[in-house]
């Protein structure tokens, strides 16, 4: 008799219990974006020399950007699996690349988008209401306190700007790309049909970008080194809408 | 005002049971601030995350008058903000830490909560956002941000205060909500002509009132832009200081080719307190500034249509200038509530 009282609490609890359990989201998986910064086939690490397509030394020593509205492109519409993150080299062991995982629902897939920057909305925040560890708080330094909202980009470093001089680069060559304001807000977009994958349910799931430093000079604009070296925006608006322009286009699928 | 030992006292009497306080709690240990606002002036609008509280606006003063905020602890708000001066500086360009020096005239401080935007560009939309960029100029404070707040945040009186006003630990919301607070209850309006325009017709002097008929007239028309109770419609203009700038002002932060050479129209309220004058301090009086406008300016492309050569006598000059002097406020440079 004494077992049945028991039991029959038991068998509430187990219910009870049971019934608390959130139930596992069906139809989802883990999903993992992975940007490689890189200049041409060399992986890219900070505060390293490096040699850039056309001859000229380069030595990146901060790179750091937003990503937001992260979209999962398919044959029947977008899903977005990511509002807003900033990505930091300085943030990440070098060599690794600059990555976020979510939870992402599992389909066919034939592409991603995202756009680096914020948008007007997240653009118009006050820093001051994040706590540290939210991608738009103070702590970041990405905040213009001169100037309302956020850097976008920020790429800073050291080159020459002279093709094939000997090493190492001049430490008094400082290079300085801030974009941000809300007309360079720029979206990139990657894959088609042929670059198509399946993220399974349940399984995790990696999608590798390459960030080539070599595109962010020499895309669809072509910044010359004369053009100059430092943008904070609107001290060189010119010069920050190419190198936005650029910087959307300089990410691609990493090779297999 | 509450007196700001009392606070102390309070803050460090009731350090233990704030901690266990459930923020409603928190609340009640502090009372809304009295703004009093001068006749005829409009009603201040104030964000609803830093309504004005006493404590709130004491605590701003302390940080307002704090040199830890600077990065070598030399500078604080009120180093280049003197209140005999309406919290302007007394020199062209104020002097940050380890002597820097900045780039542009340092504003006097009074009527903030009508301002839409600060700074001489207007790039700061908001008196909370306006309170980071001091702080990090590296030609001013030279702070990051979060380590100015992490040093601040030793301070067990700033804990308990900030527990107080704000419900929460001492952070940089904090820090600008409460400099802000403080920053909102400087208000200046009981100048001789305010006195005047409240009936007092004894206020004013014959010069003076000569002063502001000329400062209203058509001809000089010095209310086109310095208009409404602040002495000002926050535009930005083109005055005609030089043909070529080294300052682009408020293009600055536009990018824009139209907003080139451009500045925010300041408030001549408490004027002859706050020389030298202009963005950039460079002209040491009150009649160096009405010579350039008599002059009518140089010729820069964006001047505005309105500087031309306004002709004025010598006695014109002297009403005009008595008429400035009148929009001097003593009670405001004087008041103890706003000193350190």
């Amino acid at each position: 008799m004494i077992y049945l009282r028991l039991l029959i609490p038991a068998l509430i609890l187990v219910v009870m219990v049971s019934s608390c359990e959130k139930d596992p989201e069906l139809g989802t998986s883990t999903f993992t974006l992975a940007v490689h910064p890189v200049i041409g086939t060399e992986g890219l690490i900070l505060n390293q020399e490096y040699i850039d397509q056309e001859g000229y030394r380069i030595k990146p020593v901060t790179l750091r950007f937003y990503i937001a509205h992260v979209m999962l492109t398919s044959a029947t519409g977008e899903v977005e699996i990511k509002d807003l993150d900033l990505l930091d080299m300085e943030n990440v062991a070098a060599g690794e690349p600059l990555t976020f995982t979510v939870e992402a629902p599992a389909g066919d897939y034939t592409g991603i988008s995202f756009w680096v920057g914020l948008d007007s909305t997240q653009n118009a925040s006050d820093p001051a209401t994040f706590n540290n560890d939210h991608p738009l708080s103070l702590a970041t330094g990405t905040f213009w306190t001169w100037n309302t909202g956020y850097r976008f980009v920020m790429f800073e470093g050291y080159f020459d700007t002279i093709q094939n001089t000997p090493g190492p680069v001049s430490s008094t060559r400082f290079f300085n790309y801030h974009t941000g304001t809300n007309p360079l807000y720029a979206k990139a977009e990657l894959g088609n049909a042929s670059t198509a994958f399946t993220i399974a349910e349940g399984a995790d799931y990696t999608y590798n970008l390459d960030l080539d430093v070599n595109k962010m000079f020499y895309g669809p604009q072509n910044i010359a080194r004369s053009q100059g070296a430092v943008t904070h925006t609107t001290s060189n608006y010119e010069l920050a809408d190419k190198f936005t322009q650029n910087f959307v286009r300089a990410f691609t699928l990493s090779a297999p | 005002m509450i007196n700001g030992k009392l606070i102390i006292g309070l803050g460090l009497l009731l350090a233990l049971s704030v901690s266990s306080c459930k923020p409603d709690e928190v609340d009640a240990l502090d009372r809304p601030y009295r703004l009093s606002l001068p006749a005829g002036f409009p009603s201040m609008n104030i964000p609803a995350d830093n309504e004005l509280t006493e404590v709130r606006v004491e605590l701003g003063k302390m940080l307002f008058f704090d040199k830890a905020l600077s990065r070598d602890s030399t500078v604080s708000c009120g180093s280049c903000h003197f209140q005999l001066n309406a919290f302007s500086d007394v020199v062209a360009i104020s002097t940050g830490i380890e002597g820097r020096k900045g780039l542009r005239n340092s504003p006097p401080l009074f009527n903030l909560g009508y301002h839409p935007y600060f700074f001489f560009d207007g790039g700061v939309p908001t008196l909370e956002l306006q309170v980071l960029a001091p702080v990090q100029d590296v030609n001013e404070m030279d702070h990051e941000f979060p380590e100015a707040v992490a040093r601040l945040a030793q301070n067990q009186v700033y804990q308990e205060m900030a527990q107080i006003a704000y419900g929460r630990s001492f952070d940089a919301f904090v820090l600008t909500r409460a400099i802000s607070a403080f920053e909102r209850t400087l208000v200046s309006g009981n100048s001789a002509y305010d006195k005047y325009n409240n009936g007092s017709s004894n206020a004013l002097n014959e010069s003076a009132k000569r002063g502001m008929a000329l400062f209203n007239s058509e001809r000089l028309s010095c209310n086109g832009c310095h208009s409404g109770f602040n002495f000002t419609d926050y535009s930005f203009k083109n005055n005609g200081l030089y043909v070529q700038y080294p300052d682009s002002g408020r293009m600055r932060v536009t990018a824009l080719p139209q907003d080139r050479d451009k500045f925010k129209v300041p408030s001549l309220r408490n004027v002859a307190l706050t020389a030298p004058y202009m963005h950039d301090g460079s002209f040491a009086t009150l009649p160096d500034v009405i010579e350039h406008y008599n002059s009518g300016g140089a010729a820069n492309p964006q001047k505005d249509e309105r500087i031309q050569p306004l002709l004025l006598s010598n006695q014109e000059k002297s009403d005009l200038l008595e008429f400035l002097y009148s929009l001097t406020d003593n009670e405001f440079i004087t008041n103890p509530n706003y000193a350190p």
